[in-house]
């Protein structure tokens, strides 16, 4: 019997079927993505776009946004320090028992304050938790009109604005993103489930961007990650190498044919890299 | 050539749109003006004599299946409760997309009932043999979630209500991401149950009432605590000195000393019974 804050008397109850057996009926690891960033800077787009790409892979997952949570579980909390961060330690909470479900939690919330994240991260055993870091250039993007209402003194305690935003100091990933032209979106090779079309094209300011390449680049990054650690490597590679690995291997033979070629032929051969 | 918009918000501006370009006898024409938060378009086209009157809808997709805009541009923000500002965001991937990967519908199964009749134990035996049938399903005991999300909250009315809301909004979570969520917790008012009922599509939430009499619970005391409310040591325990209210419309009855349901073992299997006969366990 234990007494835990304000519930007395509790006792913990244990069950047969445990993490484990769940981890093994899903063939996967359940684990926590928390995607981090300023309001506007994508993150939603980004954990819709991860949830996609991993049920293509079979595997199960689930987005909790900050601002769906705000129509549900955490309709009672405003705006003020101690609401977000009470905020931020339920979706903490909710996304623990997800992941100990065995599914694969997406949390996308702005979540300003270091402490509160670390908290979140303290929560769940090591290596559960993924931490990323989106950053954009949110202000002239501002999809939901919020900037301009912060700007204009409408909204009051608007993070970037004039509320803090502490970025973390150690995350697993970080994503800078350049500004630029998408002209098509980019159909990865040799992967017939990661077909996405999640790259829209950038018209002017009639319509938004949702990602370019660059975005896309990055959510393989994370892919990459994310799918080493459901499936239990016991040794991690860095992302980029395990992309490395899935492409280009492929393509060495016909590398190889093509040096051969040109020797053959007797034209300078480029530079080996 | 002029043109009105009638936007998603609670204006109509009448626009007078010009054309950036030499207007084509045939071919596109470039609209300076934002198209963000419009709905439909009435054209009206003049040179001169001939009139043209043109209702555009304008959808929210464009030509090759991608949202414009944002996506939600469209959409309104909200207040919801003390949240302002605050935008629904859709995903691509359905819960239909998540049934069909897991081969079984979510739902949330609510155990209630009186301390110690017997919810986890029932909870436990049904998390067990649904798992065998290879069904994905989680429980979400009382205790334990007042170790983790509700260790905020104490035992008072008010706290028990807002206990219940958050299972209730967390197995609505579950049950959106295609798990069988098991609720077991004493949810004593009547109110809150519904209110729970009520944030489930139709037929999602299964009511499961654990009849257990409460001599017969507080024989069993497998915690110690009717004892302990006995002796005046523990206030506001529900079926001493704290209200239960029993539910009037429950899925499913488990009653004590029913022949065929005298185990937790077979109570599992007739809550399982009814999930199969509902469809739950395939997609």
């Amino acid at each position: 019997m234990s007494t835990v804050t304000n519930s007395t008397n509790i006792f913990w109850q244990e069950c047969q079927i445990g993490k484990l057996d769940r981890q093994k009926l899903l063939n996967q690891k359940g684990c926590v993505v928390w995607i981090t960033g300023l309001s506007g800077s994508g993150k939603s787009t980004l954990a819709c776009s991860l949830g996609r790409e991993l049920h293509s892979r079979g595997k199960l997952s689930y987005v909790l946004d900050g601002d769906n949570l705000r129509h549900g579980i955490n309709k009672d909390l405003g705006f003020k320090p101690e609401d977000r961060t009470e905020n931020i330690r339920r979706t903490g909470e909710v996304a623990k028992l997800f992941a100990d479900a065995g599914l694969i939690c997406v949390a996308s919330l702005i979540s300003p304050y270091r402490r509160d994240r670390d908290a979140c991260r303290a929560m769940l055993s090591d290596g559960n938790f993924i931490e990323e870091r989106f950053y954009l250039l949110c202000e002239e993007r501002d999809p939901k009109g919020l900037y301009k209402l912060a700007r204009s003194g409408k909204i009051k305690g608007f993070t970037g604005i004039d509320d803090p935003y502490e970025p973390p100091l150690n995350c697993e990933i970080e994503i800078k993103q350049e500004n630029g032209v998408c002209p098509t979106p980019t159909v990865m090779a040799g992967q017939k489930q990661l077909r996405r079309k999640t790259t829209t094209y950038l018209k002017g300011r009639e319509s938004g961007m949702v990602l370019n390449s660059g975005v896309v680049m990055s959510v393989a990054h994370v892919s990459a990650n994310v799918c080493q650690y459901i499936a239990c490597n016991p040794e991690r590679l860095r992302s980029d190498v395990v992309l490395d690995l899935l492409f280009c291997l492929p393509l060495q033979p016909f590398r190889r044919l093509a040096l051969s070629l040109y020797t053959y032929l007797g034209y300078h051969t480029p530079h080996s890299d | 050539m002029t043109g009105t918009g009638t936007g998603a918000g609670n204006f109509c501006p009448l626009l007078r749109l010009q054309a950036t370009s030499r207007i084509p006898k045939l071919g596109f024409l470039k609209l300076n003006h934002s198209l963000i938060g419009f709905r439909s378009l009435q054209i009206k086209a003049s040179d001169g004599s001939n009139q043209l009157r043109l209702n555009v809808a304008l959808s929210d997709t464009n030509a090759n299946g991608h949202a414009t805009g944002s996506g939600t541009n469209l959409k309104q923000l909200s207040t919801i409760g003390n949240s302002t500002n605050i935008q629904w965001h859709n995903c691509s991937v359905l819960k239909d997309d998540r049934h069909r990967l897991l081969d079984q519908k979510g739902c949330v199964i609510w155990i209630t009932g009186l301390s110690g009749s017997g919810k986890s134990t029932v909870a436990c035996a049904l998390s067990r043999i649904l798992h065998q049938r290879g069904k994905l399903t989680y429980v979400l005991d009382g205790d334990n979630l007042r170790h983790g999300l509700n260790k905020d909250l104490g035992f008072k009315a008010q706290d028990r209500a807002e206990n219940i809301r958050r299972f209730g909004e967390v197995g609505k979570l579950f049950a959106d991401a295609g798990v069988i969520c098991i609720a077991s917790l004493i949810s004593p008012y009547r109110r809150d149950r519904d209110a729970c009922r009520a944030m489930l599509p139709n037929g999602d939430f299964i009511e499961v009432f654990m009849d257990v009499p409460l001599h017969v619970c507080e024989a069993r005391d497998p915690k110690g605590l009717y004892k302990l409310a006995r002796a005046g040591k523990i206030k506001g325990f529900t079926g001493i000195d704290d209200p239960y209210e029993t539910p009037i419309h429950s899925e499913i009855v488990l009653k004590h000393g029913e022949p065929c349901a005298s185990s937790p073992v077979e109570m599992a299997e007739k809550i399982a019974v009814y999930l199969e006969n509902n469809g739950y366990l395939h997609a």
